[in-house]
């Protein structure tokens, strides 16, 4: 197994479970601060992007093969989804891991620019979640508040929610994570790259 | 059992620890040492024999290493680790799983061993080895010494014929080290072949039955038990040996001339959760005390050294420095810990920036001047992640004297170094006493302790035991506290 | 009294059946009764404080739905009932997965995932993160601690005076001791035979028992009223 250099060592995997820790506690830290708090609960995914840019970064550095991501996104997947969060958190985190994959092996897994850009899909992962929310809440509304619909109401919502919330959510998240990656690259460059701990 | 033949190997990337024409023959049911300075190499034979060298560290290797009649360079990884065991440094990175059942049954679940076989030698294991009350436990909640005999115990629920350690005492506490002996017999006398190497030396008396000594990746010579164990000491030292019989160690520090005390702590009641760790602490240090600190596990040595430091906020009692009350924040200004683990404390990516990071108006001229005494000026813009472990404990003290730190913890500072590396610690730490700072030194090493201190505290049963100085007379206290009179006469 | 034990795969099951109802759920009334449902499961699991807890968390989410829906309006409003409805949709799964996490060991949880034959190259990543964890606790402490004695305050106040610097402190230490682990712990479990490939057999054993079909029927059928 550890002969042949494309597929995962064990050496790989154990790498990948450290640093999936690492990515799954610095993106609950944030996410935590946000999502747990009725004003800013729509900004969670912006806060679950905010913190793990370097861990993902140094992730792929020092496991530049197909793989890691998308290991990384499976675990997020088991383990949102035991912790009971809804299914459509851990079906993201699949799909975007396989996509951040793609686009970081586009550039031999070496390219730092394309891997911040694997890692601003991968942090889209939280978004869904609200998608789907926004889009079935018509009918949940109207079961909500049983008799008599308040159409105002129901206008307001439509407005508030899905003209610019999940537009911003996504930018806002993106460019969250652009940023996270930037530092992380900072951090690579200046830090871990000097000492010695990249692949 | 073990042949290495004709074999040379040179790591990848960095020049340290390669090894030159090792030529080594161990027999069935032997015990082999390997000692030396560190870096000398002995690690690197040890990774030889159990097939590290060559599938998990890459380098230039050439010779030939047979294993009971295995090609270790032609086996597979898993076919090796069925015939040899091997134990390592650092409990805190042994552990696979999280519970000690499962770790303990790890390699035999690698091995695919039927479930009854497993459960039946899960039992004589802990039996053997004495853990029968670790099982079903949180690893995460073990000692180090604790974790350390899970790690034993896994690599011999095995049933390997050979064992292979490194360095597995550098950090464990006196009573581990005592633990790990009895191991090491009871392997003995199952007839199992154990490949060693170690720094401390005294607790092998009586278990193997060769050391081999290493030096620029060769070996130098070869030593029966009788040999090594009566080596004269400037020999020993000339050769960079730590001791090897402790009780002969005396206390080389002469008082300390400065008897007007300049820190005082008052009654202190230390908290840990509910549970009072430490009760009614009362004692006075003056400038240039080198202040020992022990006691056995779980005495709450590290926690009493965070308080001091104000680092641990959890405490009623009353702290003065020079006859002013000083609270927590005031005495992290002028407290330093150097900790066991000192790459925790490291944060920039050069020593020159580490040596000014986080002061406001760094003193270059200092700076520059503490890096050069402490040998530090060849590796300026070396990051300090690739030093050697002494080299950044050394950058770690250059930063607290930087700060103008005046007190000072030492947490373990000696874990896993070698007698010269110890040297310089205690050195270094009598340099910083003769400057007029307070030096509290956390450590469960005999040799360090009677190289360098002057006054021992020692804790116990959630109190201060006994404060006395040490000398001559006050030696026999630690014999007792290290049962030296006791196992090892 | 004795706690009823569950399989960890049942455990999964139930959470799997609880995101399809909420998914289909057809009124509030269904979802609440799916919560008073876990609050039972919970109760007999050996966790009642945890349960009762949240099931009154649950009670107050819809009050506060429907209050403020009385009592509120404009901007206000649509912030609280949209927070407490969705918190509501998400309510029985995250309570049903903390009883999870809560009656199941981390060794039982990986046998789980063993006995579902789910590759090695999960496993492995899987079993490492979960004793991985308290460790970042434990490095963190370290790291809190060399960051005072520094000056440079672990703090919210610190990051915002110099928000690089903090973070790098965190983040480089952090990372450090993470990449020397995976090398240590790597060796140790090479050395062990991890490369073995035969098929690891697993000493934590698990087992479907009576109780299983009990909380599984009980949790389909509870489903299936969704279609009444």
């Amino acid at each position: 197994m550890s002969n042949q250099k494309s597929s995962l060592t064990v050496k790989d995997l154990v790498t990948i479970g450290i640093f999936s820790a690492l990515f799954l506690i610095l993106s609950l830290i944030g996410g935590a601060v946000l999502g747990s708090n009725p004003v800013t609960t729509f900004w969670m995914p912006l806060g679950g992007a905010l913190l793990p840019g370097p861990a993902f970064l140094l992730l792929i550095a020092k496991v530049p093969k197909h793989g890691p991501i998308i290991i990384l996104g499976i675990i997020c997947a088991i383990i949102y989804f035991a912790t009971g969060m809804h299914w459509t958190m851990p079906v993201a985190y699949l799909v975007c891991g396989v996509l951040a994959d793609l686009v970081s092996s586009a550039g031999k897994f070496k390219n730092v620019w394309l891997n911040i850009v694997a890692y601003m899909i991968f942090a889209l992962s939280l978004v869904p979640t609200y998608f789907m929310f926004f889009f079935a809440r018509e009918s949940y509304m109207s079961y909500m508040l049983q008799k008599g619909t308040d159409q105002e109401y129901l206008d307001a919502m439509v407005k508030a929610g899905q003209d610019w919330v999940l537009p911003v959510m996504i930018i806002g998240t993106l460019a969250v994570a652009f940023l996270s990656g930037l530092f992380g690259k900072k951090l690579l460059k200046k830090q871990f790259e000097k000492a010695g701990i990249t692949a | 059992m073990i042949s290495i033949k004709n074999v040379n190997f040179s790591y990848s990337g960095t020049g340290q620890g390669k090894i030159e024409n090792i030529n080594l023959d161990i027999p069935k049911g032997n015990c082999v040492l390997l000692c030396g300075r560190s870096g000398c190499g002995k690690t690197t034979i040890t990774r030889l024999v159990n097939g590290l060298i060559p599938y998990f560290y890459e380098g230039n290797l050439s010779g030939t290493v047979t294993v009971d009649g295995m090609n270790i360079a032609e086996t597979p990884m898993y076919k090796i680790a069925e015939k040899v065991g091997s134990v390592f440094q650092n409990p805190r990175s042994q552990f696979f799983n999280t519970d000690t059942d499962s770790e303990i049954a790890f390699g035999m679940e690698n091995m695919a061993w039927p479930l009854k076989k497993m459960l039946g030698r899960i039992k004589e294991t802990t039996k053997d080895i004495n853990i029968e009350n670790l099982c079903e436990r949180n690893i995460a909640q073990l000692s180090g010494g604790e974790k350390q005999k899970v790690a034993f115990a896994s690599v011999y629920a095995m049933t390997p014929d050979i064992f292979v350690l490194d360095e597995p005492s550098s950090s464990l506490d006196v009573d581990a080290i005592q633990e790990l002996r009895n191991l090491l017999l009871l392997l003995k006398n199952n007839g199992k072949t154990i490949l060693i190497s170690e720094h401390r030396l005294y607790f092998l008396k009586g278990v193997i039955d060769k050391a081999v000594y290493i030096e620029g990746g060769k070996i130098q010579v070869e030593y029966t038990p009788e040999e090594l164990f009566s080596l004269p000491d400037d020999e020993r030292i000339e050769k960079g040996l730590r001791s090897l019989d402790l009780i002969h160690e005396l206390p080389s520090v002469l008082g300390n001339k400065n008897e007007k005390s300049c820190f005082q702590v008052n009654r202190e009641n230390i908290m840990w959760g509910k549970e009072e760790l430490l009760k009614n602490i009362s004692f006075t240090a003056a400038k240039g005390d080198i202040i020992g600190v022990i006691g056995h596990n779980g005495s709450g040595k590290t926690t009493f050294s965070r308080t001091i430091c104000g680092l641990h906020k959890y405490h009623t009692g009353e702290y003065l420095w020079n006859n002013k009350k000083v609270d927590d924040k005031q005495r992290l200004k002028f407290c330093y810990m150097v900790m066991q683990n000192v790459s925790y404390q490291l944060f920039s990516d050069t020593v020159e920036k580490e040596s000014c990071f986080g002061i406001k108006n760094p003193d270059k001229d200092l700076a520059n001047q503490t890096l050069k005494e402490l040998g530090l000026s060849p590796y300026l813009t070396r990051h300090p992640n690739t030093l050697s472990g002494g080299q950044k404990q050394r950058l770690a003290v250059a930063v607290s004297m930087i700060c103008h730190k005046d007190l000072l913890v030492f947490d373990e500072p000696t874990s896993g170094l070698d007698f010269d590396s110890m040297c310089q610690v205690s050195d270094l730490v009598k340099k910083l006493a003769a400057q007029g700072k307070v030096l509290f030194i956390v450590t469960h090493d005999y040799e360090f302790l009677t190289l360098t201190c002057n006054r021992i505290l020692h804790f116990d049963d959630a109190q201060l035991v006994e404060d006395y100085k040490l000398d001559s007379e006050s030696v026999h206290k630690l014999w007792s506290f290290f049962d030296l009179e006791g196992v090892y006469k | 009294m004795k706690y009823i034990h569950t399989d960890p795969r049942t455990k999964l099951f139930v959470l799997l059946i609880c995101a399809v109802a909420i998914t289909i759920s057809p009124s509030l009334y269904y979802e609440g009764g799916l919560v008073f449902v876990i609050l039972l499961y919970g109760i007999l699991s050996g966790k009642p404080k945890y349960s009762i807890i949240m099931a009154i968390i649950y009670g107050g989410l819809l009050g506060l739905a429907i209050i403020s829906n009385f009592y509120l309006s404009g901007a206000l409003r649509i912030m609280f009932t949209t927070f407490s409805d969705f918190i509501g949709k998400m309510f029985p799964c995250v309570m049903m997965g903390g009883i999870l996490v809560g009656t199941t060991q981390a060794s039982e949880f990986m046998a789980a995932l063993n006995h579902m034959h789910i590759p090695k190259n999960v496993v492995v990543p899987v079993t490492v993160m979960l004793r991985y964890i308290p460790m970042i606790q434990e490095d963190w402490g370290y790291i809190k601690d060399s960051m005072k004695l520094r000056d440079v305050a672990p703090s919210l106040k610190g990051l915002i005076k110099n928000p690089s610097q903090t973070v790098e402190c965190i983040y480089v230490p952090l990372m450090m001791a993470a990449s020397k682990m995976a090398d240590e712990i790597s060796a140790a479990a090479v050395t062990r035979g991890i490369e073995n490939p035969k098929p690891r057999t697993c000493v934590k054993q698990i087992h479907f028992c009576v109780q299983d079909i009990i909380v599984a029927v009980v949790f389909v059928g509870y489903f299936l009223t969704a279609f009444l």
